[in-house]
């Protein structure tokens, strides 16, 4: 069964029955006309006939895209509009993609947050990485984490710069950076010089970073960074502490597991599974 | 501000503001503002200057509005200016049905009468038989030259394409035009311009005159000398000179959103009950500030 029709079904479930009727009318003179004006008046007409204040409710589904929808408390309006877009790029992907892409390129705040989140459920996911890596240069944060956290899509279609640009960004704009899935996956050498650049530019200013920065760095352990491993494991904040000793840890590297010998009882957590980076924080 | 006083300033362009006015504005008790669609000094040449900032009007407008805990809504539409430029107005006119459907366009304008030209009249025209397709507000920009007439024909072409009065806002008002305004029942906005024009102390006379039903206070201010503080200042004026507390209320809050509050996206608990934290949103940064000042932040140069 196709995405868009296990949405369906879970929106025929909760969703007014006019407005379902009505959505159900439009798709299919889009299938049949291919006209650009139905499908602009018939998105923009979604916002009166759903209703965002209702939350899409599934027990027990086994489609992925159901599961992703409910996991991100997706409501009505959200889905529907998601709907619509999985829909016409199902029909015909070269005549309405173009034309996703305008609606995309005029939406508001909130019509883009549903977009992005919901951006790997689309088929041909890639054609939109430009949207995806444009909402990266946004000072709206609500935008910016729509992309970035819980979010599948950049760690499977955004290149290693993309990436990286991702990921600092969210450190610079404090951000929950344990939100962000595939951290060890996308770790690249790049990414490692730059966090060190970083936190040296952060010390020097004598601020702050987050310790769940660091840990794309373990696999890439040179001088540099060894250093930075030691002004870590010696730092007065316990958090830098667990930080640098998991960085070194699953380095495996033997000047880095020396480093960590400095604090054997965090070496011992780790060994035991009791400090792990999603627990750093607790 | 006159034990708290909340104000609501109709028809304001943000975008030509700095953040210090924001600032300002929601100290003097401004809650919710609307901008409305506008042309910006000089003529657009490209359809796409046009898509851009009816984006910056649904996006990051009310976004930066939000940081200063001031709820932003908008008004889309082709002004009268840059309708005179045909091949340019066609292109826009296609764009308006994306965007009026966005969540914090509560109506169609400003649109109407410059120089009363025929392209004016088309445009307008068309625009408000889209506001009757969709059972949109309509928000009416009236011409500083010849301004009765102008006005009288904005109503009588409202009338003609079947429009309801009450859901029709005529702008820019003076002592010439608002009986004929009130008489027709359509709603009647004044702009409260420094030094020109409409000034505060006449508004006060005008209250006075036709009382508070039907009648709006904004302060149009953009680019231009203008002064984004009219309302609240107007507001704390007429109480001063005994207008009663409660037609305050209505010139400067309350009618504006009963006005603009038709389509059911301007909505009190906006700035009543602004909603908090929500996760599941992944939104958070914003809740911080409302209602309050903005922090700032010692460290930083500001």
């Amino acid at each position: 069964m196709q995405v868009s029709e296990r949405i369906k079904d879970a929106l025929e479930a909760q969703a007014d029955q006019g407005s379902l009727k009505w959505l159900n009318e439009k798709i299919k003179k889009l299938e049949e006309d291919k006209s650009v004006r139905d499908l602009f008046m018939s998105y923009s007409l979604l916002a009166s006939k759903f209703d965002k204040g209702s939350k899409l409710q599934i027990q027990n589904s086994d489609s992925e895209a159901l599961i992703f929808l409910t996991s991100h408390n997706a409501n009505l309006l959200e889905v529907a509009r998601i709907y619509l877009l999985i829909k016409v790029l199902e029909i015909d992907r070269d005549f309405y993609g173009p034309k996703v892409a305008n609606i995309i390129q005029v939406a508001d705040i909130t019509e883009l947050e549903t977009f992005l989140k919901f951006l790997d459920l689309l088929p041909y996911p890639e054609m939109f990485r430009f949207t995806a890596v444009e909402a990266l240069r946004t000072n709206i944060s609500v935008i910016f984490d729509a992309i970035t956290l819980n979010n599948p899509y950049p760690a499977k279609y955004f290149n290693d710069q993309q990436w990286n640009q991702m990921y600092l960004k969210a450190a610079f704009m404090e951000r929950d950076l344990s939100k962000i899935p595939s951290v060890d996956e996308r770790a690249n050498a790049d990414l490692a010089r730059i966090i060190s650049d970083y936190a040296h530019e952060r010390w020097a200013a004598s601020r702050k970073i987050d310790p769940m920065f660091w840990r794309p760095v373990s696999g890439f352990l040179n001088p540099v960074l060894l250093r930075d491993m030691e002004h870590l494991i010696d730092s007065e904040d316990a958090l830098e502490n667990k930080a640098g000793a998991l960085c070194c840890y699953h380095s495996g590297k033997e000047e880095a597991m020396q480093i960590l010998n400095r604090k054997s009882d965090l070496k011992q957590q780790i060994e035991e599974g009791k400090l792990t980076w999603k627990n750093l924080k607790n | 501000m006159e034990d708290n006083l909340m104000i609501i300033d109709p028809h304001v362009h943000m975008s030509s503001r700095t953040t210090d006015d924001y600032e300002a504005m929601q100290q003097a008790g401004v809650v919710a503002i609307i901008e409305p669609s506008f042309w910006l000094g000089q003529p657009r040449t490209q359809v796409g200057s046009f898509q851009d900032y009816f984006s910056s009007l649904v996006g990051w407008e009310p976004f930066r509005a939000s940081q200063f805990g001031i709820k932003h809504y908008c008004t889309i539409g082709l002004n009268s200016k840059e309708a005179n430029n045909e091949a340019l107005a066609e292109q826009v006119v296609e764009l308006l049905p994306l965007y009026l459907h966005k969540e914090n366009v509560v109506a169609i304008g400003e649109i109407g009468y410059d120089d009363q030209t025929p392209a004016e009249d088309k445009y307008f025209r068309m625009q408000l038989e889209l506001a009757k397709e969709l059972d949109m507000t309509v928000q009416v920009h009236t011409p500083h030259r010849d301004k009765k007439a102008g006005t009288i024909k904005s109503m009588e072409v409202c009338l003609e394409h079947g429009l309801d009065p009450a859901n029709v806002i005529i702008d820019h008002n003076n002592e010439e035009t608002v009986k004929e305004v009130l008489d027709r029942g359509f709603i009647a906005a004044f702009t409260i311009y420094p030094k020109t024009k409409m000034g505060n102390e006449r508004m006060v006379e005008v209250v006075r005159k036709f009382g508070s039903d039907n009648i709006i206070v904004d302060s149009s201010a953009d680019w231009g000398v203008s002064d984004p503080l009219a309302v609240p200042k107007t507001a704390s004026l007429m109480l001063k000179r005994g207008i009663s507390r409660e037609d305050v209320v209505k010139t400067c809050y309350q009618n504006a959103l009963d006005a603009f509050s038709k389509n059911g996206r301007m909505k009190e608990e906006h700035w009543l009950a602004p909603k908090g934290i929500d996760q599941s949103q992944l939104f958070n940064d914003n809740s911080v500030l409302r209602g309050q000042t903005p922090r700032i932040d010692s460290e930083q140069i500001s």
